[in-house]
């Protein structure tokens, strides 16, 4: 009974944080498309991209993964991790379209 | 801070009864070990494309971004299904749970079939994994994420006959939360492969 009672309240919750985290996902994929196959690559291009994709993966670590309040080692590692690929990939591909203009 | 206090769960009270690290201590070990292994894909490919940036030109270009678009949707969306699922059982919802799983398999035979799509797109094009250096580390990249697509779909197939036989309850849920961790893995991965390898040129 109590258990029906929950369901039925969670389901009542249309536009819950979950929801709108996947909503914005979606709308952050479109958007870093956008971004890349409008006109020429260029750093500030892929600066944008980067946020997107750090944001994005922000998103996925603290609300999809349910690290928010998780042992904070646990977090700090997964966190970590992402923001210095993204950071590797950010500055690789930077300094590369920087010298091809150079 | 201690090493013990890092371990321990953080936030506010009422939270901190609700929430935990998800799964458990071995799931995270072996997460970790595959972030290990596409920290060092993403590396090779980083300086492969410092090494042939003409192949890493030209490559791009050749590609089915529709396809990597989609992907991006299908695993971001199996993400919430699965976010889902481990809210249900959380409520005690069994049935609502084995359906979101469902749903996250769905969208798993998704990844595989659109995957299966874009390198039949590249064969009729006599696109190989020989053709440059651009399309070795593709191949090598995208075959390593689908293999672990793969056994993630089987992962959480397997946990959705697991919850549909009742094996995970409210309070016990700890295999759901483990097969979970890792999907949203693939998932975080797939985050970065899109942009290194479709958008960013």
């Amino acid at each position: 009974m109590r258990q029906t009672q929950q369901s039925r309240e969670a389901g009542s919750k249309k536009w819950d944080r979950t929801r709108l985290i996947w909503l914005g996902l979606i709308g952050l994929t479109l958007l870093s498309g956008a971004v890349g196959e409008s006109g020429r690559p260029s750093v500030v291009a892929t600066l944008i991209v980067c946020l997107v994709v750090l944001l994005k993966g922000r998103w996925i670590i603290q609300d999809f993964m349910g690290l928010r309040y998780a042992a904070p080692l646990t977090r700090r590692i997964v966190t970590g991790y992402f923001f210095a690929m993204t950071s590797m990939v950010g500055i690789s591909v930077g300094y590369l379209q920087f010298t091809a203009t150079q | 801070m201690t090493t013990l206090e890092l371990f321990r769960t953080t936030g506010p009270d009422n939270v901190r009864t609700k929430n935990h690290a998800p799964g458990n201590i071995a799931v995270w070990i072996f997460i970790y070990a595959e972030l290990t292994e596409f920290a060092f894909f993403f590396l090779a490919f980083l300086v492969a494309k410092l090494y042939f940036p003409e192949d890493f030109r030209q490559g791009p270009l050749q590609l089915n971004t529709l396809a990597g678009f989609l992907n991006t949707l299908a695993l971001l969306t199996s993400s919430f299904f699965i976010a889902r699922a481990v809210q249900a059982i959380k409520r005690g919802a069994q049935r609502q749970t084995v359906i979101w799983l469902l749903c996250a398999v769905g969208a798993g035979v998704t990844y595989c079939l659109i995957k299966a799509w874009e390198y039949q797109w590249n064969e009729t094009r006599g696109i190989t994994s020989r053709t440059n250096y651009f399309f070795a580390t593709y191949y090598y990249l995208m075959f390593n994420h689908f293999l672990h697509v793969v056994i993630g779909t089987f992962t959480i197939l397997g946990t959705t006959v697991r919850a549909a036989l009742g094996h995970f309850t409210a309070d016990s849920h700890e295999g759901l939360e483990g097969a979970a961790s890792y999907w949203h893995m693939i998932d975080l991965v797939w985050i970065l492969i899109f942009p290194l390898i479709y958008i960013l040129r």
